[in-house]
């Protein structure tokens, strides 16, 4: 194949990718306040996605923070534990770390918009993540275990060393993964220019 | 039987107050088949003969969480994952086992190897022509010896003559984390003389013991000991040439002992029973601690005493400084490490007293350790002056 051959294939493959998938970020406006909705079911990982539905309490962990001067600064969390039912097909939800949600759940987008999802609606954290350059760090961690077991697995590892073989875990490298993580570093959409939007301070 | 459906009710209208929780949970299942996917470190039937995952047996969510931390507490695995799929009949199920090697340790016997080569210089007043200064420490461990979790180890102490200063060959029983006993064997040989700070009061010693675990990270040891005093230089008038008896020990150690240790601590003490009574009873005592400096210094003070009878006391202390080199920013980022040892015995107007300073590197990849250091090696001298290798018997 030539050198033009080998160009146009090129810019054939490259106009044949996947478009870029869509921010899980969005402007919302209701009753002239603004929110910076944020929802994960599209941005999910394969493993993720494959432990929700194993049939097994799932475990998550949803951080978003800012980066400020001083470090991070946690904007938003929530945690809830659920489990798929195979033989009904529906998520029951089995924990939620804040209280005001009495919804039940059932099918994968109410436990996304339930679990995967959050919502920023402070006036001045909104004008402060459009300060130019400002993004946000976006954590999730799915597991099918708790925390608390994991812990509990750690003390067994302890347990086996006992004095004589002592050197059985010298080589283990690090701790044991519990958990499929997903770290988003995530640029902030345009605002809609709509009266009452948030802007910046000058 | 009114009663109970009642309060059944009346249970289920108090947890539908709480928004929160839901009756979700537990439903058992027929199992119809199990499939592992992702390692080869247990046989397939193992599942099904160790872990009693029989196809047409009744699984409940607390019986899949057992097997889950089973697995895991085996070391050789860093992740286990379960799936269930759907089986043909309503309420039955597939199994899916999905596990994920740990590659910190080596093939399907789960090995793992240590090299250590170090170089000493010895103080003036001990110099002999005996000892020879390169000494190369090799060991061998294994998780999963057979492929049927049974532990072992082997190691094997040589000097630059290719003479063997010490050995040590231990082997543990199958056991997995749930279960709360094991049984460990150990013998261990020393050669004073040259490895000194490596040796207490006796320099061979063989162990048999059941480990149960009583409460949390403590331990009762019971079982059975044989220690030997045989090389000639380390004999003293009424200090026995060999014991054996029962011995009974407790310790607490909360510290991971990982290629970096976590920061905590251990204690342990041990006592074994001769029929000599008081007078030749061996006893022990150790402790360590693990501080965790930085995200990349620590340090560890240990100390280990023993005592023979009333009238001997041996004593061995030591301090690990650990830098570890943030080239990587991984764990397998190698470490430099700082060790000062003391040895310490007393048997009636006997005294010997030895230091060591070590500068060592140590690396870590894919289940081999290497480490090379140089030692300052202050070995102590009898009364009369005769260095520790050379005095006659």
């Amino acid at each position: 194949m030539n050198t033009f051959g080998v160009w146009l294939f090129a810019v054939f493959a490259l106009s044949m990718q996947a478009p870029a998938s869509a921010s899980p970020l969005s402007w919302h406006e209701d009753k002239g306040q603004w929110s910076l909705e944020l929802n994960l079911s599209d941005t999910l990982t394969a493993q993720q996605k494959k432990l929700l539905f194993s049939g097994f309490s799932t475990f998550s962990h949803l951080e978003v923070r800012m980066p400020e001067a001083s470090g991070m600064r946690l904007l938003f969390v929530s945690e809830c534990s659920i489990q798929y039912d195979l033989w009904e097909e529906k998520f029951d939800l089995l924990y939620f770390l804040e209280a005001q949600h009495p919804e039940k759940l059932r099918s994968f987008k109410d436990y996304s918009d339930l679990c995967l999802a959050a919502a920023l609606r402070n006036a001045d954290t909104l004008r402060a993540l459009q300060s130019p350059g400002q993004h946000l760090e976006v954590h999730l961690d799915i597991a099918q275990v708790s925390s608390e077991f994991a812990k509990n697995v750690r003390e067994w590892l302890i347990q086996q060393q006992s004095g004589m073989m002592r050197g059985l875990f010298a080589h283990m490298l690090g701790e044991l993964k519990m958990k499929e993580s997903l770290t988003l570093d995530l640029s902030l959409p345009a605002l809609p220019a709509q009266r009452g939007a948030p802007h910046a301070k000058p | 039987m009114e009663t109970k459906r009642w309060q059944r009710r009346l249970l289920a209208f108090v947890l539908s107050l709480s928004p929160t929780f839901s009756l979700a949970a537990p439903r058992s299942f027929v199992l119809d088949a199990i499939s592992t996917s992702g390692s080869e470190r247990l046989p397939p039937h193992f599942f099904e003969e160790e872990l009693g995952l029989h196809p047409q047996s009744s699984l409940s969510p607390q019986d899949l969480e057992r097997l889950q931390t089973q697995l895991l507490g085996t070391g050789l695995f860093r992740s286990v994952r379960l799936y269930l799929e759907k089986g043909e009949q309503p309420g039955h199920a597939r199994l899916l086992v999905e596990l994920d090697d740990d590659l910190s340790v080596l093939g399907p016997w789960g090995l793992g190897a240590e090299l250590a080569i170090s170089e000493a210089q010895l103080s003036s007043r001990s110099l002999s022509p005996n000892l020879s200064p390169l000494g190369v420490k090799s060991q061998l461990i294994s998780r999963n010896l057979f492929g049927h979790l049974h532990r072992g180890s082997a190691l094997l102490d040589i000097d630059g003559d290719a003479k063997v200063r010490g050995a040590q060959l231990a082997y543990g029983f199958p056991r997995f984390s749930a279960e709360d006993t094991q049984f460990d064997a150990q013998i261990e040989i020393i050669d004073p003389s040259t490895r000194y700070l490596e040796a207490g009061a006796f320099g061979a010693k063989a162990q048999a013991l059941w480990t149960l675990g009583s409460e949390g990270l403590r331990h009762v040891q019971v079982g059975v000991a044989y220690a030997s005093n045989q090389n000639k230089n380390f004999q003293y008038r009424d200090f026995p040439k060999s014991v054996i008896g029962p011995q009974l020990g407790m310790s607490v150690e909360t510290r991971l002992l990982g290629f970096r240790p976590s920061q905590d601590y251990h204690l342990g003490g041990t006592l074994l029973l001769t029929s000599a009574g008081l007078r030749q009873m061996a006893y022990a005592a150790e402790g360590a601690y693990t501080w965790e400096l930085s995200p990349h210094t620590s340090l560890t003070a240990e100390s280990q005493m023993e005592s023979v009878g009333l009238l001997s006391f041996h004593m061995r202390n030591g301090l690990h400084f650990d830098f570890t080199l943030p080239i990587w920013q991984s764990e397998q980022d190698p470490s430099f490490f700082l060790q000062a040892l003391q040895g310490l015995d007393r048997f009636e107007n006997q005294h010997l007293d030895g230091h060591e300073w070590r500068l060592g590197l140590r690396l870590h990849s894919a289940g081999l350790i290497a480490e090379i250091s140089f030692a300052y090696r202050d070995l102590p001298a009898w009364p009369d002056g005769t260095p520790l290798a050379r005095r006659s018997p």
